[in-house]
């Protein structure tokens, strides 16, 4: 049985669908009995939809906190 | 069949444009900046149009080419000490100490978008990277881990940091929005 440490190692590619088969139903098992896992794993693949919606997306707007102004190299 | 020859139209430039933008932009926090790297970019798609093997589209293959040009910017400035060492892979200590709520039942698109941007910062320049390149724009991973000259385990180990500083991001947000 997987431990919820090596759960959150394994959720980051279980989300790119990079894992073998045996970790893959290693990790199903334990989310299926870990609730906070399987919150976990639900954010994780809301952070990768949210991602990869970025693509064409401005970023935050120039007078956000989030980028510094043109000109201010 | 031969690869089709990469031409830098204008309909390219205006397909690709506010997707290198969007990139550089997250990646060097700095629009001006961002431009010269994008400029950049085109030039060198021009000067290397021949190695273009058509085995992804010429936005992919641009993307690949800006990451180096980041990367490289970043490798003159150190900004960042970007060296192939695998850093440490920590757990989240969420469990079990706050209380959770879904972020797609709070969030909707476009907040949650801006959540994030507000969140890229936070990360280091290569987690940043690693997320933009392989979760944004979706490099295969040999790709991404050629421009950015680390290898595939360095690159897991920036992807799982990235995304879980992300994921709480989003996880805060929907809490305070909840």
């Amino acid at each position: 049985m997987l431990r919820c440490e090596q759960v959150s190692r394994e959720l980051s590619d279980a989300v790119d669908g990079s894992l073998p088969l045996h970790k893959r139903l290693l990790l199903r098992l334990h989310l299926a009995l870990c609730p906070p896992c399987r919150a976990m794993e639900h954010s994780l693949r809301f952070t990768r939809d949210v991602l990869r919606k970025l693509s064409c997306a401005p970023p935050a707007s120039p007078g956000s906190e989030a980028v510094e102004p043109p000109g201010d190299r | 069949m031969s690869p089709t020859p990469f031409e830098l139209s204008e309909a390219t430039i205006r397909q690709v444009e506010p997707v290198l933008t969007a990139f550089a932009v997250r990646a060097v926090r700095h629009h001006s900046l961002a431009q010269d790297l994008v400029q950049e970019t085109y030039l060198a798609a021009i000067e290397s149009r021949a190695s273009f093997e058509g085995r992804s589209t010429p936005r992919t293959w641009m993307v690949g080419i800006l990451l180096r040009k980041i990367v490289d910017h970043f490798r003159r400035h150190k900004r960042e000490v970007l060296v192939d060492e695998v850093p440490e892979l920590e757990a989240p200590t969420r469990f079990a100490t706050q209380p959770y709520v879904a972020p797609d039942r709070h969030l909707d698109d476009k907040r949650a978008m801006a959540v994030i941007d507000r969140a890229l910062p936070e990360l280091s320049e290569l987690e940043r990277m690693a997320v933009l390149a392989c979760d944004v724009e979706q490099l295969d991973r040999e790709e991404a881990c050629n421009a950015m000259g680390v290898r595939p385990t360095h690159l897991r180990v920036l992807l799982h940091r990235g995304r879980h500083k992300l994921r709480k991001a989003l996880e805060d947000a929907a809490l305070r929005t909840g």
